[in-house]
């Protein structure tokens, strides 16, 4: 097993345990919080998997997902808060 | 030799961050104690994980994106923070009956005229 894989496990038990906030939170914006977190480990994840691999389309998904994830954030905020859309 | 023990210190140091924000977020009591840990401790966790691969594979073709991906998440973090923690606040109702005028200028006018009385 090398170093990345080990890394890759120890973050997916990390993820495991801040989605407790992303289930049982008690309002809407705790669950954003705990969804930003497990977002950030899916990215650090995938970049792992391209580097262990070797495959530079991996890189291209993390880069993706980080762009999606900080627009879907932001959108859900604006939702929420109410008033006008920007 | 020294590159492996220093890319090891990194990714260990964000393995621990990265697990203080989400212990932080689990048992901490309150949203803005919640944001505290996973805005500061979750963006340094990534960032140290980030630079110790970079440190460990070097300057290939792959290592650009990595910089962009740490760059952007550096720059990201802190605004979905301050965005979550304004919409949470604005939510709460504290202020309903304080001027905080930023939240919805279409209704100034009103808090002025509550705040007149």
């Amino acid at each position: 097993m090398s170093l990345y894989t080990a890394v890759s496990i120890i973050l997916v038990f990390i993820a495991l345990l801040a989605s407790y906030r992303l289930f049982v939170g008690p309002s809407v914006y705790d669950r954003l919080v705990s969804l930003n977190v497990v977002g950030v480990i899916i990215t650090i994840i995938l970049i792992l998997i391209s580097v262990e691999t070797d495959l530079g389309l991996y890189l291209d998904i993390a880069l993706s997902f980080v762009m999606l994830d900080f627009v879907g954030t932001i959108a859900l905020v604006k939702y929420l808060e109410g008033g006008e859309f920007v | 030799m020294i590159v492996n023990v220093i890319s090891l210190l990194l990714i260990s140091l964000g393995c621990v961050m990265m697990f203080t924000a989400a212990l932080g977020l689990l048992r901490f009591s309150d949203i803005y104690m919640r944001l505290h840990a996973s805005g500061k401790a979750g963006t340094g966790g990534t960032i140290a994980i980030l630079a110790g691969i970079l440190i460990r594979i070097g300057l290939t073709q792959i290592s650009g994106k990595i910089i962009l991906v740490m760059v952007f998440i550096l720059f990201t973090g802190p605004i979905i923070s301050h965005s979550i923690g304004r919409a949470a606040h604005v939510h709460s109702g504290a202020t309903d009956n304080v001027p905080f005028h930023d939240v919805n200028p279409d209704e100034d006018d009103e808090r002025g005229d509550e705040d007149d009385n």
